[in-house]
């Protein structure tokens, strides 16, 4: 496993009216270069606070990021300083976000948005800054790139701002792409659009995307891996195909529509997990009060990232037997 | 776009004279005779009867209406039961200084407030924030006339530093020719490089600039914090870091030109303050301008004067605004 | 129990929930908590200030020449004025004047401004355009001006002052309620109301206007602190209260005259102006911050 980009024990906590709630707990996740990583999770998994607080761009109250670690090429980006961390911003790692509407400037024109990044990020001249401009929005598949630089973002649609903001976070080179939920405000039809020209660029610049979505499906579609993650804890993660077709945790299964009539316990991982002295540093499963195969390890211990078989990692105590329905032999750890 | 100068200035006229139509309504609710006022107390009966035969207010009301509106159209306001000269004339005299007044501390005002209410929501909830939330909710809690008379006796009686009022020293005005291209002191003092009058001018402009000032910085403070502060939480100033974009430029090209808008609004809103704050303060410092005239106006019911200064507020009041609506206009999201 | 009793009982503990809660989140605020302490004690003093004023015969009348300005003194806290009356006794009552006229001018204001605006947003066309047109005629003076005029007008008094204050608040309440009830007039539970046939009044008040008055509350009480500034600023320019009504905006007029000899005189009275307005717009502004939508950004 390369050291490319790697999340190490990452604790956030967010300040609320109830007082202090933890909001992201992960211990272990890595990307390899070149990849597509896709993050699913629903409303309020954390998926957006994960991605944020990559680029430091959290608001610190509420947001407290308590402790860990995240690698990039070997830097640890939560230890950077500011004015550090704003030279990898743009240039080595870029964001895309969710709502097209809201992340372009209203009262700048969207050329004067990608120039203003471009020479800010590059120190290129005004002229040169300008062609460097309407090369990305050629890339990013605009037609009439020309005029197109002096629209103002409300005299385009949904989904051609959305490309300008494909354009603007890749103009500097950046590597690393992280995507928050970027078709989730977009119609099913130009959403096609966006991903193929995600996965398009992708090929021609190659780079690394992390693609967080709540639709399930989706990134299936974009990603080669993918993690599931829930209230703030990773507890699926492996490549698209194996989730896709053996998903272990009873939520992922939820998340893809399976619901099994009848459950065996196979295996209690948790007296592994315990024998290989593994810290299980929570009280009780997160998804414990959902579930409805919860055992009563669930409510004691919380199941770290177990592997199952190649690439395919689930947190949780009973695995489900999944071909339970041909009465089949267990999938066994 | 001109189509909305014209339309807003169309709007603006109905404004002038609805204002209009409400003054003079406000004429016809006087409990106390009008001809009675111009001939004094000791006017015999039949006195009473020529001036208001004089003044038309025998005529039915309609009448009575038309001529005012002709009045006006003329530019002519009436007598000033006070001084028993053409109301016109003595705004014109007075607004000068009024203006000037209303003018300079409105820059000072906007020059003190706007970087407050700047930091106050860069560092939002430092120190700093607090101090100068407090400041600017005192601000617009002083009463202005009290300030006034507190500025008046710290400085003056006190301290013995500035003077007590009048626009120039008796020295100034007696010694030295005052200039008179512009009407305003302050300029033909620069114009004609004239430093001693315009250092006595400003001795004698501080205290009742503070004192007009004082609602307006607050008010600009507050509101440029709370546009800011919007402005800052959105999201294309998450994303404007994402970017890697220097802090420095985010706050002062980005969220300031957004902020723009609303602070026109406050600006506006606030010399309209500023000019009802003179009513209070011109008398207190004997500066001579309207605000002073119709405070003595207020003393003696001299309603033709207390009406032409309505009427020259309400429509200074609605150029301001119209001034402010075509400055907003001009935002790219404002669809005509 | 009957089952309107049952329902009223459940609505009252959730107002007196929303109450604590509020409370709460005020209290979280020290300075706005500080503001509403203050603000009690000066209900307290309207209530009680003939009673507790040292010279209760001074705050009207009871000329006492022998004492005329005399600077202040364990006797007399705030010095007396020209007439020998002591200013404390008149500037403890003049917390009553100042809080109770300000009331009665944002309460007549909300009595005619609110249902006007309910009409005008309710019935919409004509009616709506020829309401708003005359709101913006009013709205187009800034507030001090108009109340100077009417009171100019109407004669000079604490009445007509208070009645000019009126004249001038209602048209910021119709506004803000007309725009309220437009947006709220689409709402399903409105149209299901006309559905079932519900005459229109009954669908304005009971359905329509719950659910807008809040915003206009917490104006209103914003506001406030503005009505007493303006108030004491019409007594002072002489169009309201008359002598020897202990207003503190009068007082500080009359103080005018005896300032080189008296200096004291009007500082007292404007500092109970300053101090009660602060603390209404302290309340006022933290009550803002407390209400508005928490749309948790991060």
């Amino acid at each position: 496993m390369s050291n490319y980009f790697e999340i190490k024990d990452l604790k956030i906590n967010f300040e609320t009216s109830e007082g202090i709630k933890n909001v992201i707990d992960i211990n272990e996740l890595n990307l390899h270069k070149g990849e597509t990583f896709g993050i699913v999770g629903e409303s309020g998994s954390g998926k957006s606070v994960l991605a944020m607080s990559i680029l430091r761009i959290l608001s610190s109250p509420p947001a407290l990021i308590k402790s860990g670690k995240i690698m990039f090429k070997g830097k640890n980006l939560l230890g950077l300083k500011e004015k550090e961390i704003q030279k990898i911003r743009g240039k080595e790692i870029s964001m895309i976000f969710q709502d097209p509407r809201s992340t372009l400037n209203p009262v700048f024109t969207v050329g004067q948005q990608i120039i203003n990044v471009i020479r800010h990020n590059k120190f290129l001249s005004r002229k040169e800054a300008e062609e460097e401009a309407l090369r990305m929005i050629k890339l990013v598949k605009l037609p009439d790139a020309k005029n197109t630089l002096h629209k103002y973002p409300n005299e385009l649609s949904g989904g051609q701002r959305q490309r300008i903001i494909i354009a603007i976070a890749l103009s500097c080179g950046a590597e690393l792409l992280i995507a928050d939920e970027p078709t989730r405000n977009l119609d099913v039809t130009i959403q096609a659009g966006i991903l193929k020209l995600i996965n398009e660029l992708k090929e021609e610049l190659k780079i690394t995307v992390l693609f967080i979505a709540n639709n399930v499906n989706l990134v299936f579609i974009v990603s080669s891996r993918v993690a599931v993650l829930y209230k703030g804890k990773i507890i699926e993660i492996g490549t698209s195909q194996e989730i896709k077709e053996e998903p272990i945790h009873p939520y992922t299964r939820g998340l893809l529509g399976i619901v099994s009539p009848v459950e065996r316990e196979i295996k209690n991982l948790a007296e592994a997990t315990l024998k290989e002295g593994i810290k299980a540093e929570n009280s009780i499963c997160p998804y414990f009060y959902e579930c409805k195969k919860r055992i009563e390890i669930c409510k004691k211990i919380s199941p770290n990232l177990t592997k199952v078989n190649n690439g395919h990692w689930v947190s949780c105590h009973r695995v489900i037997d999944r071909e339970v329905d041909n009465e089949s032999t267990s999938i066994s750890h | 776009m001109l189509s909305f100068i014209t339309r807003r200035l169309l709007l603006g006229i109905l404004t002038i004279f609805g204002v209009i139509l409400i003054t003079f309504i406000l004429v016809r609710v006087i409990p106390s005779d009008p001809a009675a006022q111009w001939v004094g107390g000791r006017a015999t009966p039949k006195q009473v009867e020529a001036a208001r035969e004089e003044l038309g207010l025998d005529k039915p009301v309609y009448v009575q209406f038309e001529h005012y509106i002709k009045d006006l159209l003329r530019g002519n306001l009436g007598y000033s039961l006070m001084t028993h000269q053409p109301v016109v004339e003595e705004l014109k005299k007075r607004f000068p200084a009024t203006l000037e007044l209303v003018f300079i501390s409105c820059i000072i005002a906007l020059l003190i407030g706007i970087p407050l209410g700047l930091i106050s929501a860069k560092d939002k909830n430092s120190w700093i924030d607090h101090f100068s939330r407090f400041f600017s909710i005192g601000a617009i809690s002083i009463p202005t006339f009290w300030l006034a008379l507190v500025l008046q006796l710290i400085f003056f009686m006190i301290l013995g530093l500035l003077p007590s009022g009048g626009q120039l020293s008796m020295k100034i005005k007696l010694f030295q020719n005052v200039p008179h291209i512009t009407g305003f002191i302050f300029l033909d003092s620069i114009i004609t490089g004239n430093f001693a009058i315009l250092k006595d001018f400003l001795k004698h402009l501080i205290l009742p600039a503070i004192c007009v000032g004082a609602y307006t910085i607050g008010l600009v403070a507050r509101m440029t914090r709370s546009a800011l502060l919007e402005i800052l939480s959105e999201d294309y100033i998450k994303a404007a870091r994402s970017y890697g974009l220097p802090e420095r430029l985010i706050l002062y090209s980005y969220a300031l030109k957004n902020s723009l808008g609303p602070t026109i609004t406050a600006v506006t809103l606030a010399m309209g303050y500023a000019l009802m704050n003179t009513f209070l303060v011109e008398s207190v410092f004997s500066w001579p301008g309207i605000g002073k005239y119709v405070a003595d106006a207020v003393v003696c019911l001299d309603y033709p004067a207390i009406m032409g200064v309505t009427i020259l507020a309400a429509c200074a009041y609605i150029l301001l605004n119209l001034v402010a609506d075509i400055i907003i206009s001009l935002d790219p999201r404002v669809k005509l | 129990m009957s089952k309107k009793s049952n329902y009223y009982n459940i609505l009252v503990k959730r107002r007196l929930e929303t109450l604590k809660e509020y409370l709460y989140l005020l209290k979280q605020n020290k300075l706005t908590f500080a503001a509403l302490i203050i603000i009690l004690f000066l209900i307290i003093i309207s209530i009680i200030a003939p009673i507790i004023a040292p010279f209760p015969l001074h705050i009207y009348g009871a000329v006492n020449p022998q004492d005329k300005l005399l600077s202040p003194s364990w006797t007399y806290l705030f010095g007396t004025d020209e007439m020998g009356r002591d200013l404390f006794s008149r500037v403890l009552y003049g917390t009553r004047i100042s809080l109770l006229g300000s009331l009665i001018a944002v309460v007549m204001g909300l009595f005619i401004g609110v249902p006007l605006g309910l009409t005008a947003g309710f019935y919409g066309g004509f009616i709506d355009e020829l309401v708003m047109r005359i709101v913006d005629m009013f709205l187009s003076f800034p507030p001090l001006l108009l109340a100077m005029a009417i009171a100019a007008f109407l004669g000079p008094s604490l009445q007509n002052a208070i009645i000019a204050l009126i004249i001038s608040w209602w048209p910021w309440y119709t506004r803000l309620i007309r725009g309220q009830v437009v947006s709220i007039k689409e709402r399903e539970f409105v149209r299901a109301a006309r559905a079932i046939g519900s005459p229109s009044w009954q669908i304005m008040y009971k359905h329509i206007l719950p659910n807008c008055i809040s915003p206009v509350i917490v104006q209103a009480s914003m506001d406030l602190g503005g009505i007493i500034l303006t108030l004491a600023a019409l007594s002072f320019l002489g169009l309201g209260a008359q002598a020897p009504i202990p207003e503190w905006g009068l007082i500080v007029n009359t103080s005018r005259t005896y300032f080189l000899k008296a200096w004291w005189y009007g500082i007292f009275p404007g500092m109970a102006i300053f101090i009660a307005v602060l603390c209404f717009n302290l309340l006022g502004d933290g009550l803002r911050e407390v209400l508005d939508p928490k749309t948790k950004k991060y």
